[in-house]
Order: structure tokens, then C-alpha cells, then sequence
């Protein structure tokens, strides 16, 4: 006759090593799909945060009252760095909006942007505009863009050349952490 | 089994009850980082901020509206520039359409009249946004 001693103990035993099998299989599990996930997280909040900075270049501060026509009325930190080929005034910007922390001289973003404009014969055509530090290729950037309009093409010329007209040019940033 | 009495079943139970809850705590811990990624990738995979950048660009050239260097050929405009940039660097299809005028693309002219609709639209294959406005 087999004896009922020791039933809870067996309850216990059993669920025991259930509790130990789901614990390692939950464990291996969230191990696999750590590392996807906080890559994703970081770039979205990266490439929310270079969308707003460049959207809050492409704004105008005021309304210039003595400009002339709507452009200059409304023209923004952005579109007066482009047009006047400004690098070092793009750059003290775009690192005072994105990089808030405190000394400023360390940088905790790093970028380097590209204008990219169509050419009506030559197609499209790109060049460098401002860069922080040089890539080295093995960053894990991500990238943001912003359509800019210029009236006129920047003074010096690259080549290829720009048409010479009123445009809109795309503004694209590769954006880093250090 | 010698020596095995009824007492601390109590205990026992507790410790069976806490031992379940600390294994649904886990399952929650384990479903917000799934959660937290695909979060993420929907966020990254809806292009929000190009299609409020394209319509911000949209308002202000149309507001511009500066004459054409180029009057020979009036498909050269900032229409045309935007639609050939979204393809290129963008993966987007962009127009921006004139529907009152035989639904010419504003490519082949370069700005509407005052009162007519406009029709914008953005496809990248994955988000198909269009929106139609009135050039006042």
C-alpha cells in the first residue's frame, strides 16, 4: 500500500523545478532580444532629438521687418547659414541645441552634414557642408534630414554647379554619439 | 517519509504563493523590453517628421514664391527639385499636384493661382500620406 506522507513535499518538488525551467527560459529569452532593442530605442531618441534641433534652426527667431520680400521677412538661422556658406555658425548651433550638458566643450553628439540639391542638367549632386569631427566610417550614426530654400545659389559655387535660381536643397546630417 | 507532521503548511503556501508572483513579476519585465523595441521601430518606420518637414517646406516656398531664374524652362522649379530628392535620398515618391488644372504636377507649373487647390502627397512605400490645401 503506498503511503500519504510526504505529499506536500512532492507538490513543493514539482513546482520547484517548474519555477526553475521557466526562469531560465524567460532569462534566455530577454538576454537574445536585449541588445535589438536598446539600439532601436537610442536611434529613435537621436534622430527625434536632430529633427527638432534642425527644425528650430529652420524657424525664424523674428520677424526682420526691414527685410525685403517674405524671405528675408522670415528667413531662419538655417537658411542664412547655407546661403552664406557659414560652417562655424551652423556648427556653434546645432552643438548649443543638441549638446545641453555641461562643460559645452564636451561634445556628446558628433555630425557631419551634406547639402544634396538637383542640378536640372547634371542631376543630383551633393556637397560637404559642416562636420564636427571626421567620421570614421564605424559609428553608429543615424540620419537626419531638412529641406532648406535658398533664393539664390551660395556664393562660392561648388562644382559641380548649382543652378543658379531659386531652390530647395536637402539638408542631410549624420548624427553620433561620442 | 519519518518525521513528517502538519505543521508550517502555511509557510509553505506562502512561499508556493510568493514563488508565483515573482515568476508573473519576470514575465512583466520581460514583455516591456519587447514592448519598448517595437515602440522604437514604429516610431523609426512612421516618417512623421519628414512629412511635417515636406508640408513645412510646402507652405514656405509656396509663401516665397519667388519668379523663376529660369523662365525658358519652368519645369525647373522647387517642386521638381523636392520630387527628385525624395526619390534619391529619401525612398519617397513626393508630388505636389494642381488638381483644378488637369492635375498637372506643379513641376510643369511652377505656382498655382490664388484660390486653387493644391494636392500633396507623399508614398514610401510603407506610409501613404496625401493632404489637399488651398493656395490662398
Amino acid at each position: 500500500m503506498v503511503d500519504q506522507t510526504g505529499q506536500i513535499y512532492t507538490i513543493e518538488g514539482v513546482s520547484a523545478a517548474i519555477i526553475m525551467l521557466v526562469t531560465v527560459y524567460i532569462i534566455l529569452n530577454t538576454t537574445t532580444l536585449y541588445t535589438p532593442a536598446d539600439t532601436h530605442v537610442t536611434d529613435m531618441q537621436i534622430q527625434q532629438l536632430g529633427t527638432d534641433a534642425l527644425a528650430m534652426m529652420d524657424t525664424a527667431n523674428q520677424i526682420n521687418s526691414t527685410g525685403v520680400g517674405v524671405y528675408q521677412q522670415k528667413e531662419s538661422d538655417l537658411e542664412t547659414y547655407l546661403m552664406t556658406q557659414n560652417r562655424s555658425g551652423f556648427n556653434t548651433t546645432f552643438g548649443k541645441y543638441l549638446n545641453t550638458q555641461y562643460p559645452l566643450d564636451s561634445r556628446q553628439f558628433q555630425w557631419n552634414a551634406t547639402v544634396y540639391y538637383y542640378n536640372s542638367t547634371k542631376g543630383i549632386n551633393s556637397y560637404p557642408f559642416a562636420q564636427s569631427n571626421q567620421s570614421t566610417g564605424r559609428e553608429h550614426y543615424v540620419s537626419v534630414t531638412r529641406w532648406v530654400h535658398l533664393v539664390h545659389p551660395p556664393p562660392p559655387i561648388p562644382t559641380p554647379m548649382i543652378d543658379d535660381r531659386d531652390q530647395v536643397v536637402l539638408l542631410e546630417v549624420l548624427l553620433w554619439r561620442d | 517519509m519519518a518525521g513528517l507532521t502538519d505543521d508550517a503548511q502555511w509557510i509553505i503556501l506562502l512561499a508556493f504563493v510568493i514563488s508565483v508572483s515573482i515568476f508573473f513579476l519576470a514575465l512583466i519585465v520581460n514583455e516591456s523590453v519587447l514592448v519598448g523595441q517595437t515602440t522604437a521601430e514604429s516610431v523609426l518606420d512612421l516618417p512623421k517628421s519628414d512629412i511635417q518637414d515636406m508640408r513645412d517646406e510646402v507652405f514656405r516656398s509656396l509663401e516665397i514664391n519667388g519668379a523663376p531664374v529660369n523662365t525658358s524652362d519652368p519645369t525647373v522649379n522647387w517642386a521638381n527639385d523636392m520630387a527628385n530628392l525624395s526619390i534619391n535620398r529619401k525612398n519617397a515618391i513626393v508630388k505636389i499636384i494642381d488638381p483644378t488644372n488637369n492635375n498637372n504636377n506643379l513641376s510643369d507649373r511652377w505656382r498655382p493661382v490664388s484660390g486653387e487647390q493644391v494636392l500633396l502627397s507623399y508614398n514610401n512605400g510603407v506610409v501613404n500620406y496625401s493632404e489637399t490645401f488651398l493656395y490662398l
